[in-house]
């Protein structure tokens, strides 16, 4: 493992009792990051960086975030401070505005877009598990640098992201339906349906990106 | 278009990587860690890892060997051996499985399917069927690596566990397990076409050409193989490029 070099930026790792925490922090360590595990909302202020993880139902999630004192602190530092964020996964679906697996539970509403099931008149097997293409719609988004369309990565969920508007989506993945699979607000506001951290050489690419690739808050 | 999946599968006893023959007769492979950090170089597209002797001897996955494993991973891990509680999902999620394989403890118990797609989704859950073939032609499912009959059917089972919450099927052919004499064929297809979550046929693979038999034959969304990798000069890159050329389409080598 690399050691982290004293500039290195301090990851904040959301653990709010939604799942792999570990993949995470391994590969942010191996990039030369400063990954730590915020078990709580004042241990974000630190922060350079902020991942949230997770895997599961959208309503625990969204209500252990809300249990947690999460909210409101990443709408302060994310939204108000500009503090990139990247969401995998179930972290990046709870950035719709809400979700068909949990009726009137409102998530952090930072992508105009709803969480929505598979339809499985389709024929295809769900969840949606293994590698799959991405075609990118915003190659200029920093994120995406040095990705193209028709990389694979590492997908496994059974509800998908519906954006209703266009702007939001950074690349998307066919499985029957048309998935957002990276989605964005702003250059430093970042969500992925697949997980970079299992994506091997193009998933790493990805969080290097994210990690030393976004430009900075205007602010800072 | 979703890529079919290609999966090395690693068994571990006492710490070892092991293979066995028929659930039986072991021999030596090598270190945990090793074995993954050589599957992890050959960008292989997911990595299971089954701890035999925690479900064998009735006790905790091993949780030190598995951390050795996880932390050489860039590629989606799943682990299985001991998988009996909601905590030790919990745990093993913790230390870097990105799903789980439940079998023993998921037939005595289905409400851990339900009660674990509650709190962690049904896409970490792998269930993990063991089956033999009986003189008759009837298969039934095995639980305990393979000790405890059941006289449950394998068809029925993968329903109940797909009602349950499982998020996808691991079908294991015992008696072809080791053996490189190909998958069995009809059980994989009977199982595919009677759920609509991914299907991963496993045990008996000994050639590249059962790899594309699994996944055009038996209806498998993945294949999962040991032997041939272990005891051929095939590996991961090669076995990918065949199938590509047969039709399967998989990750580009």
């Amino acid at each position: 493992m690399e050691a982290a070099s004293k500039n290195a930026p301090r990851v904040a790792i959301i653990n709010y009792g939604m799942g792999n925490i570990g993949s995470v922090t391994k590969v942010m360590n191996r990039l030369g990051a400063k990954p730590y595990i915020a078990d709580s909302p004042d241990q974000l202020e630190v922060a350079d960086r902020i991942i949230l993880p997770g895997v599961g139902a959208f309503g625990d999630g969204m209500e252990n975030l809300r249990a947690g004192g999460f909210v409101d602190s990443l709408e302060t530092l994310v939204i108000d401070g500009g503090v990139p964020f990247l969401g995998v996964c179930l972290g990046m679906e709870l950035m719709a505005k809400g979700s068909e697996e949990s009726p009137g539970v409102a998530g952090l509403g930072w992508i105009d877009a709803d969480i929505v099931k598979f339809d499985s008149a389709h024929g295809l097997r769900i969840p949606h598990v293994g590698w799959n293409d991405i075609s990118v719609a915003d190659p200029d988004h920093p994120f995406i640098a040095g990705i193209g369309s028709g990389s694979t990565f590492y997908f496994v969920h059974s509800y998908y992201m519906a954006c209703r508007n266009r702007d939001h989506i950074v690349a998307e993945t066919d499985y029957g339906n048309v998935v957002a699979s990276v989605v964005h607000n702003g250059p430093r506001i970042i969500g992925c349906q697949f997980h970079p951290e299992k994506s091997q050489d193009d998933g790493r690419r990805l969080l290097l990106n994210f990690l030393f690739g976004l430009p900075p808050h205007a602010t800072h | 278009m979703l890529r079919t999946r290609l999966i090395p599968t690693l068994t571990m006893k006492d710490g070892r990587i092991i293979r066995t023959v028929g659930f039986d007769r072991y021999r030596d492979v090598g270190d945990p860690r090793t074995m993954g950090k050589v599957y992890d170089s050959q960008d292989v597209d997911e990595l299971i890892l089954l701890d035999i002797s925690a479900s064998q001897e009735n006790r905790e996955p091993d949780w030190f060997n598995i951390e050795r494993v996880a932390n050489e991973c860039s590629m989606p891990l799943t682990i299985g051996g001991g998988v009996s509680s909601v905590e030790i999902i919990q745990r093993l999620l913790r230390i870097g499985a990105d799903k789980v394989a439940i079998n023993s403890a998921g037939f005595k118990n289905p409400g851990l399917y339900t009660e674990a797609s509650r709190v962690f989704g049904s896409q970490c859950l792998v269930a993990s069927i063991d089956c033999v073939k009986h003189d008759n032609g009837k298969y039934e499912v095995l639980i305990e690596g393979g000790y405890e009959p059941t006289g449950v059917d394998p068809v029925e089972f993968a329903q109940r566990v797909e009602a349950a919450g499982a998020g996808e099927i691991l079908v294991t052919a015992i008696e072809r397990d080791g053996t490189m004499m190909g998958y069995d064929l009809d059980l994989i297809k009977s199982v595919s076409d009677a759920v609509s979550i991914p299907v991963i046929g496993n045990g008996g693979a000994g050639l590249l050409s059962d790899l594309v038999a699994v996944i055009q034959q038996g209806g498998a969304s993945a294949a999962a193989c040991a032997s041939i990798f272990n005891f051929t000069d095939n590996k991961p890159i090669k076995a990918r490029a065949f199938m590509q050329q047969y039709g399967v389409h998989v990750r580009p080598t």
